[in-house]
């Protein structure tokens, strides 16, 4: 290995704006062996994906352009391509051919109107000019290649037939077609879910030691870098903060912004043995202020019986219901007053719609929910406005929460006019105290949504939701969509809110490491019903269900030591929670392993498909 | 096709209310009668009429019976041609019937609609692709305002202008008329203005839309050529709002040539709605409005039926 | 950020994700000169329109037999200017397109405020509300859409009459159907955002998520959708009137004006061309407007119009 596959020399890339032109990537200097797998890891607005958009130029199709600096890809007998001024006719020749790309969002990846089959022959036939038959052929080899099953079928379906992971599939044997000497993967796995993800991250792996392929890959996840890199590169505000071998950056991080992003990842496992939960561990200097443990009451504050939630599915005849999508089935929990109960579970899993329920912003099919003594479903629509009151919500999306055309002033001040609780000014009084609980200057008052960061808007949400001063809150993935930093933050003033004002929380998530940090107790949910509950201690030191242990064991880790070693790869799609109209449920029956630990002793599926079950 | 039944149905009794609506209302101006008869009709004529054609029944009456004759494909004669008094006899014998003067209209509607699509559907679609490809560049810019001119324009005024400058001036064409092909070329031209103008700017931002999406990044990431990028990705996904302007459009043509029929001279349905306003001539007018929007619900419903077969997405919701 | 806690991890704000104030909007106004001069015509047709009888040269009535038919920029007989020229009874054309210009962008206006308010109180409510009255609403909208408006107008004022008064009655009915099918579109669409979703979360009534959640945050497209309106009225305005159903003689309306003028085409060809330029030029800058708004307001597309220095290359 004499000269490095691609080398980037003092890379700068501008993007118009509305203050003139600014600098998406400055200073940004590296290589990439053949075969290396590169990872390169950094927040949102670090410019992590810009380089690796460069090297294909399509930046330059939204609009930005190379200012300075060098993009060379080591042309395979010896010479140089230069990338920044290869022209269109050249870099046709070299995209999808000599270097592949994955993408983010395999759900719109793939373009809709077209077959798997079209769509991969594709780039056969403009690089290899293969006949159609030939095209078919090697299809049919790639789809083998990237483990799905069943690959002549699969050419004749279409994309909104497959499932994300499948599509995601289908988008690496699209870039592996003509057998590229780099692959880009740009957060190939963010958008699935965590079992899939380790199923994707494996397999990209195992292609990378079948063809020699090098590998750029491009992600926020410090553990997905532990699990994948050769090398690293941290940036941050569109520079490099550090460069170098995986174990060194992960173990002696010289970076101060490394050793700050590696000190804020949460792990499994960090609270074993312990029985509440704790702040997250955050280079802050203000640190958390948790002065008491967080100790849950012994009051009964919500209780939820016998949940059930159906969509119906409609078509055929006159639109009349077809099947139905069983999203909640049979669920049944109860929270504590000061007690966080977390509902985690996949995308699909129903912890969402759960929440919605709960508040009846979905209207259950049946089932109880009993809130501080009041029986939710009984009331008419107008006290049910009235009952929110008690019990508020945090969305997942910072971005889509907070109405753009209102002042946060406005917004904050809306739920205390809704329900009548102040008038006048004390309305802007009660607004600037709340600010400053979640710690925004009371300046910011005047601004609207688009002027905050992700992390400000969430805490502006935060401060909304406390306004009415509820019992309950209903966090649906409220930190997913925060930067790890933030998150941590996030989390703290959460946890710190609980210990002064008592409120409860039911945390809806997906993440097991932050699931671990700040819940009393857990429940897993898989196709919309409770596979398994109990103390957070025994979730997390004892899973009993399959599907607990096989969840807990998809979460990539920061342990170097332990980089997964099997590459098993499922071939099944994923079950179905729609079934046909007719159709019943099995009985839910749970087996207790021990004083509040109990395990979903039925399957999940149909009688006789025992799915998950022991 | 379950789904379209449903739009059939729909159809069919919307076509039912606008009939009933366009009787009542008819019925309501004036004396039925005497607007066939004319003004200088005598009592006598009048009322051997009103006997004759059952208007002294109470108006529900009148309307199972128009219903009903509409069934059976009666559609009633025309006040045109008007009528002597013939105390006994049956007005079916003696008038036009109204049928078959909108049946001889029709040809002449298609031929001009026809025509009018034939140069409004490529030169938009080619108009379109060209402005997406190159937003905001020169060609962009001079389509975006072509197009507005398309649909800005008075058609009735554009054929005047035309009117004057190629039959009146230059003398190349026929200011009006029928029955040459040098009679369609101003007509067509005339009605094509506003299409073209909808056809390119739907096209341009349905396929602005779709160029801004992630398989067209991953085309390109394909290295895919960039006309392919356009036309093969870009536009195949841009096809149900095109369609469904061009179906508007085409609708739009079928109903809305009105003024253009009158100022040619085009002998289509357009210009018989409007001498038979003239004349108050109301079967004409009833069965005309019927018979007009009976073509844009089929105009509609073939739209219905193309998004089934380009979308492989609906085609699976049928399956399921 | 408040707690400035780390100064190596930084919780950035996307500047292309800033919110435009109206310095940002006027000055990407000015860069697009197209629109800029579509928006001056406009303003100055709004001015002619309010101060007529200030602004226009002669009297819209003024008899003056001895001055016919002169084509434009001819000096009459007793020195008058006349800029278009003068009819078949002498009287100045510009004086009358302003006067004319009247009736036509009252009835555009009228006729599209109508239509507008009206169809979107309908709409929104359909798209949030859903249900029964949803079904009803729209049910009746695609049935009112999928009628030929034109021919409807037609037969409509054919039955009650033409006049200004009935025409924008005639065109509030026939019109705000689109705007009831898009806003409870944007509704639908709305109703399943976060925001919304959050606001009923925090207690807010129906009306109140509607009309202060939902539509301010709906208002670019229905924007847009209004100007487009107002140009089509205008144009269906100057079709009815010339087949004799619109404004009555003797209003003056730019439509009437060219149907006054077909008699006289082959000698006085200005009389035609002019009212028909007229309404085309305001159809035109009114689409021009909208489409503009349209672009500076699609989230995909807008950072195109407000960013600076891109290099020359885009």
């Amino acid at each position: 290995m004499n000269k490095p596959l691609v080398n980037v020399e003092g890379l700068r890339v501008e993007f118009p704006s509305k203050r003139g032109a600014i600098a998406g990537v400055q200073d940004v200097s590296f290589t990439i062996e053949p075969g290396e797998i590169v990872c390169i890891v950094g927040e949102s607005g670090s410019g992590k994906s810009v380089s690796a958009y460069t090297l294909m130029q399509l930046t330059k199709f939204s609009g930005g352009w190379v200012a300075d600096g060098r993009l060379t890809l080591e042309g395979g007998s010896g010479n140089e391509i230069d990338l920044r001024t290869a022209d269109e006719a050249r870099m046709r020749t070299i995209r999808g051919n000599e270097i592949g790309m994955i993408f983010q969002e395999p759900m719109t990846a793939l373009n809709p109107s077209y077959t798997i089959g079209w769509q991969l022959a594709e780039s056969l036939q403009q690089h290899r000019d293969m006949s159609r038959e030939e095209a078919a052929g090697r299809s049919v080899e790639l789809l083998k290649q990237v483990r799905i099953p069943e690959p002549e079928r699969r050419l004749k379906q279409y994309p909104h037939e497959l499932s994300g992971g499948m599509r995601q599939r289908i988008v690496i044997a699209m870039a592996l077609a003509c057998e590229p000497r780099l692959l880009i993967a740009d957060e190939p796995t963010t958008a699935l879910d965590v079992t899939v993800q380790s199923e994707i991250l494996a397999l990209i792996r195992k292609l990378r030691d079948e063809t020699g392929a090098a590998v750029l890959l491009i992600t926020h996840d410090m553990a997905v870098v532990a699990q994948m890199a050769d090398r690293v590169v941290v940036m941050q505000n569109g520079r490099v903060a550090e460069d170098g071998p995986v174990e060194q950056v992960l173990t002696d991080p010289q970076h101060p912004y490394t050793q700050a992003l590696l000190a804020v990842v949460p792990k499994l496992g960090d609270m074993a043995g312990k029985t509440l939960p704790e702040p997250m561990e955050t280079v802050a200097t203000t640190d958390c202020q948790i002065d008491k443990p967080l100790q849950p009451g012994s009051h009964v504050l919500l209780d939820v019986r016998h949940l059930t939630k159906r969509f119906p599915i409609r078509g055929g005849w006159l639109g009349r219901t077809v099947a139905n999508a069983h999203a909640v089935e049979d669920v049944t929990f109860r929270i504590l007053e000061k007690e966080t109960l977390s509902l985690v579970g996949e995308s699909g899993s129903g912890k969402s719609v759960t929440g919605l329920c709960i508040l009846r912003l979905e209207r259950p099919d049946c089932g109880e929910i009993t809130f501080g003594g009041q029986d939710l479903l009984a009331l008419s629509d107008e006290d049910m406005r009235l009952a929110r009151r008690d019990m508020q919500m945090i969305f997942q999306d910072p971005y889509g929460s907070l109405n753009p055309h209102m002042s946060l002033l406005e917004q904050v001040i809306e739920p205390l006019k809704n329900f009548g609780l102040e008038a006048g000014s004390a309305l802007e009084d009660r607004a600037a105290e709340l600010f400053d609980r979640v710690r925004l200057p009371r300046a910011f008052l005047r601004r609207y949504p688009s002027e905050l960061s992700g992390g400000q808007r969430q805490r502006v949400a935060i401060a909304r939701a406390l306004a009415p001063k509820p019992k309950l809150i209903i966090a649906d993935e409220a930190v997913s969509a925060l930067d790890v930093s933030v998150q941590a933050e996030v989390l703290n003033l959460m946890m710190e809110l609980q210990a002064e004002m008592g409120i409860s929380y039911l945390f809806i998530g997906h993440d097991m490491a932050v699931v671990e940090r700040v819940s009393h107790r857990v429940a897993v949910m898989y196709l919309g019903r409770i596979v398994e509950t109990a103390t957070r201690e025994q979730i997390f030191a004892s899973p009993q269900h399959d599907y607990t242990k096989s969840l807990l064991a998809a979460v990539p880790t920061l342990d170097l030591a332990h980089r997964a070693e099997k590459w098993e790869l499922a071939t099944k799609p994923p079950p179905s929670p729609i079934h046909p109209v007719g159709y019943v449920p099995e009985p839910v029956h749970f087996d207790k392993v021990t004083e509040d630990h109990f395990v979903l002793r039925s399957g999940v599926g149909p009688a006789g498909e025992r799915k998950y079950g022991p | 096709m379950p789904y379209l039944l449903k739009r059939v149905i729909n159809s069919v009794l919307l076509l039912l209310i606008t009939v009933s609506f366009v009787f009542f209302a008819c019925r309501m101006i004036g004396d039925p009668a005497l607007n066939m008869l004319g003004p200088g009709a005598n009592d006598i004529a009048l009322e051997n009429l009103r006997r004759a054609a059952g208007l002294n029944d109470p108006l529900w009456l009148q309307w199972v019976r128009y219903m009903g004759g509409l069934l059976q494909g009666d559609f009633g004669v025309s006040y045109r041609f008007g009528f002597s008094v013939i105390p006994e006899a049956d007005l079916k014998d003696i008038g036009v019937p109204v049928v078959d003067l909108v049946a001889e209209r029709l040809p002449a509607t298609f031929l001009l609609a026809g025509v009018a699509m034939a140069i409004a559907v490529p030169l938009g679609l080619g108009m379109g692709v060209i402005a997406a490809a190159y937003p905001r560049h020169l060609a962009d810019r001079l389509v975006t305002v072509l197009s507005l001119a398309g649909v800005s324009i008075v058609q009735f005024w554009l054929g005047l202008m035309l009117i004057v400058l190629f039959a009146v001036q230059l003398g190349w064409l026929p200011t009006g008329g029928y029955g040459e092909p040098a009679h369609v070329i101003l007509p067509a031209l005339t009605l094509a203005a506003r299409p073209i103008g909808r056809i390119a700017q739907v096209v341009r931002s349905a396929m602005l839309d779709e160029l801004a999406k992630p398989y067209v990044v991953t085309a390109r990431a394909k290295g895919v050529a960039e006309w392919r990028v356009i036309l093969l990705h870009a536009l195949r996904n841009a096809a149900i709002p095109i369609i469904t302007m061009i179906g508007d459009e085409l609708s739009a043509l079928l109903t809305g040539a009105i003024l253009v029929e009158k100022i040619f001279a085009w002998p289509g349905i357009g210009l018989l709605i409007i001498d038979s306003l003239s004349r108050s001539d109301l079967p004409i007018i009833q069965v005309s409005i019927a018979v007009v929007a009976t073509l844009v619900i089929i105009v509609n419903l073939l739209v219905d039926f193309a998004y089934r077969i380009i979308d492989p997405q609906i085609q699976l919701g049928q399956k399921a | 950020m408040a707690d400035v806690s780390n100064p190596a991890i930084e919780d950035a704000i996307d500047p292309r994700d800033e919110r435009e104030n109206l310095h940002d909007y006027l000055y990407a106004l000015w860069r697009d000169k197209i629109t800029a001069s579509a928006v001056l015509f406009l303003l100055a047709l709004l001015a002619f329109t309010v101060g007529a009888e200030f602004l226009a040269p002669h009297k819209p009535t003024g008899l003056n037999l001895a001055d016919r038919m002169l084509p434009p920029f001819s000096t009459g007989k007793k020195g008058l200017f006349y800029l278009l020229g003068t009819d078949e009874l002498g009287r100045d054309l510009f004086t009358r397109l302003i006067y004319g210009a009247r009736v036509s962008v009252s009835v555009g206006l009228l006729g599209a405020t109508l239509s507008c308010v009206f169809g979107v109180i309908a709409g929104l409510t359909a798209g949030y509300y859903g249900g029964l009255y949803e079904d009803l609403v729209m049910r009746f909208v695609d049935g009112m859409l999928s009628l030929p408006s034109l021919l409807v107008a037609l037969f409509v004022l054919f039955i009650l009459g033409g006049g200004f008064a009935n025409l924008i009655l005639v065109f509030a009915v026939l019109h705000w159907m689109v705007f009831a099918r898009m806003s409870r579109g944007l509704a639908l669409a709305a109703r399943s955002k976060t925001y919304v979703v959050a606001a009923k979360a925090m207690g807010a009534s129906g009306r109140r998520i509607v009309f202060r959640h939902i539509l301010p945050n709906v208002v670019a497209p229905i924007l847009v959708l209004y100007t487009l309106e107002i140009a089509i009225l205008i144009l269906s305005e100057a079709s009815l009137s010339f087949l004799g159903f619109g404004v009555q003689p003797p209003d003056p309306s730019w439509g009437l004006m060219i149907a006054d003028g077909r008699e006289h085409i082959r000698s006085a060809w200005w009389l035609v061309a002019f009212p028909g330029l007229a309404i085309f030029l305001t159809a035109l800058c009114l689409n021009l407007v909208a489409s503009w708004v349209r672009a500076v307001t699609d989230p995909a597309q807008r950072w195109r119009w407000f960013a600076i220095g891109s290099g020359g290359r885009e």
